[in-house]
């Protein structure tokens, strides 16, 4: 498949009074067309970073070098009009906390179709004929009634809903998703997750889904990017997520979550804490002072090998086929 | 500990019976618990779940005696308290102690981490300052904290750190029990995991017990040996944890298993493919007739909207209330 998105050679840094973040060093990773891409780390690992960098959402202190090519154009190098009509129209976005982008004393209707009119793709009458056909495929029971309403006369999960049928609406190709399933109940979860699956599906639309959470990104996604530290640990198909995993970060990771069958017993942990990116970092291996297989060479920092093809990992151990 | 031993001393820590919560609201009385009749025992630890809005937080604000009951008592070790003076629930609330979900927000920011860890103790004026400077950090050595983190502030500690913070005050007078409320839910993976294990171990190392309140359920039977299932405000399903995660019977709690995002072995657990969230959910203010659940329900008939099912004993300790139980259990 062809490359929808490619970022190259990513690094952001943000300025503050009292310290520089490096929190990207060195990202390069690519979302083909059509495809579902998870980046998965946890808090810290600069993995909303590294996909607030493409639609150009970054607060003003941040400064970004590198690549961040969408469909032909390098997005670094357009300017602020040339951005705003690429946003909402060809990426779509949707958060975590999604009554924190809503504006309250809009009725929610009017929300949805801003894309449309802001885009002049359509005529205010048939904005809302298409809002309210989006809302009832997202699964808004009474489109029609709910479409006056105000955002603090629905639930959690119903905004969610709401906050998919607006970047949808102008039917982006690439639709980035920033945890938007995190403040919601499981049983909404699974809902939302199987609801944007089939609409990626049929849209054809590439999905970039960031989670902490790697069941969920299993769940969803064809490929998965795991971060740490502003880096990519691994990059990996999900079919071989579990069984083919390389890198001890993910090793340990997968480990650590609780199981839901099997003996009861102590889990297995990652000792430490994540690495702070605002401390310099180290020269060596990010990874290696919580690394229970950290051998000498790990004090030069290793590159992303080419494990197999469609898997990378940035550790020694991939050249010697891994651990055991 | 082997479960004979356990089983021969299974006493009652605290008992609810009968609890109700009501809260009055601008479109009428909300419901938040009713019907709420649980045995927490001594050494095994109770798991409550359900999802938000099913009340579960407020039986836990109640059992602490934070939130007066509209109806019901509270027993501990044999003792009514919920009829008790303000002025005479210090005692109980030495016994009971708290751990929130937010560690950062449940620290004092402007005191040190051992001055955090000290405070229930000059509160309740244990020991003197010498004896207090000393159980400070006995705690934070039991809760992996190194003692040079005394004097740091809750900001330059990272968020399994300030959880661990939260951890050690809470132990520091000794409790009984010790209530999690979504303890671990706001945690890194990896941190969660480093808790789960904290927690499991201090349990059998100092006869802990605990209420966790979680969403979880994969955490739940990690430190848990009760379980109960809430939702809209009642228990629907109770017993033994080995027993609900082996033959869950309640179609909720069915759901709640299936929406979990999870591993199994090597491969992913698919995505759920009867959906129960569907598009509206009850509220407590507008309970539905009958069973609360059949809006949602996949087996609901005409029985569940009219009828409240009864509360029915399946195996010892295997409570649930349901109509169609046995369906749930064979076709869910």
């Amino acid at each position: 498949m062809t490359p929808l998105l490619q970022i190259k050679d990513l690094s952001i840094q943000f300025r503050t009074d009292e310290a520089t973040v490096n929190a990207i060093n060195g990202v390069n990773l690519t979302v083909p067309a059509g495809g579902a891409v998870a980046i998965v780390g946890e808090s810290g690992s600069g993995k909303s970073t590294v996909m607030m960098a493409a639609p150009r959402l970054l607060p003003g202190n941040a400064v970004v070098h590198g690549e961040i090519w969408f469909d032909g154009r390098d997005l670094m190098t357009l300017n602020e009009k040339q951005m705003r009509s690429l946003r909402g129209r060809e990426i779509g976005v949707i958060f975590q906390n999604p009554t924190a982008y809503l504006n309250p004393t809009k009725t929610i209707g009017q929300q949805i179709v801003e894309p449309l009119l802001y885009h002049h793709i359509a005529s205010a009458k048939r904005a809302k004929e298409e809002a309210i056909d989006l809302l009832d495929q997202v699964g808004i029971g009474d489109p029609r009634g709910r479409f006056d309403m105000y955002p603090f006369e629905f639930s959690g999960g119903m905004l969610q809903r709401v906050m998919i049928a607006m970047a949808l609406i102008a039917s982006p190709k690439l639709l980035i998703a920033d945890e938007p399933t995190t403040a919601l109940d499981v049983t909404v979860q699974a809902e939302i997750l199987m609801l944007l699956k089939k609409l990626q599906r049929e849209r054809g639309m590439a999905l970039v889904f960031v989670t902490h959470d790697l069941a969920v990104a299993a769940q969803l996604c064809d490929e998965v990017y795991v971060m740490y530290g502003g880096m990519v640990m691994e990059h990996l198909p999900v079919p071989q997520l579990v069984r083919a995993s390389k890198h001890p970060y993910l090793r340990g990771l997968i480990q650590s979550i609780p199981p839901l069958d099997g003996p009861v017993e102590p889990l297995p942990y990652i000792p430490g804490n994540p690495i702070s990116t605002t401390r310099p970092l180290p020269a060596g291996c990010i990874f290696a002072e919580r690394c229970a297989a950290k051998m000498s060479v790990c004090e030069k920092r290793p590159p992303l090998i080419d494990f197999d093809q469609q898997h990378q990992v940035a550790c020694w151990l991939a050249e010697k086929g891994g651990i055991a | 500990m082997p479960e004979a031993v356990l089983s021969v001393s299974r006493q009652a820590l605290v008992e609810l019976r009968g609890v109700k919560k009501t809260f009055s609201t601008s479109r009428g009385e909300l419901i938040a618990c009713e019907n709420i009749n649980m045995t927490i025992e001594k050494g095994r630890s109770f798991g409550l779940v359900g999802e938000s809005g099913s009340g579960k937080s407020t039986v836990m604000r109640v059992l602490q005696l934070l939130l007066p009951a509209t109806e019901g008592q509270i027993w501990m070790n044999g003792v009514n308290v919920s009829g008790l003076p303000p002025r005479k629930l210090k005692s109980y609330r030495r016994n009971v102690q708290f751990v929130a979900q937010d560690p950062f927000g449940s620290l004092f920011p402007h005191f040190s981490v051992g001055k955090n860890i000290a405070e229930p103790l000059k509160i309740h004026k244990v020991g003197g300052k010498a004896e207090q400077l000393e159980r400070t950090l006995d705690l934070m050595e039991s809760v992996g904290l190194a003692p040079d983190l005394y004097s740091k502030f809750p900001h330059e500690l990272s968020g399994g750190q300030q959880q661990r913070v939260a951890i050690a005050r809470a132990l520091a007078l000794s409790p009984q029990l010790l209530v999690l409320d979504e303890a671990v839910a706001s945690l890194d993976v990896s941190i969660q995991a480093q808790i789960l294990n904290l927690l499991q171990e201090m349990k059998t190392r100092m006869g802990l017990t605990y209420a966790f309140v979680s969403h979880n359920l994969a955490a739940v039977r990690l430190l848990c040996e009760d379980i109960a299932v809430m939702y809209l405000g009642r228990i629907v399903e109770a017993g033994p944890s080995s027993e609900i995660f082996k033959n869950p019977s309640h179609p909720y709690t069915k759901a709640l298993f299936q929406a979990i995002p999870a591993f199994i072995g090597d491969e992913v657990k698919p995505l759920p493919t009867t959906p129960i969230a569907r598009r509206d959910r009850p509220s407590a203010i507008n309970r539905p007739s009958g069973c609360a659940f059949h809006t949602r329900c996949p087996l609901a008939t005409d029985v569940c909207k009219s009828v409240a099912p009864e509360w029915t004993e399946l195996t010892p300790g295997h409570h649930v209330a349901c109509h169609h139980a046995d369906e749930a259990q064979r076709h869910l």
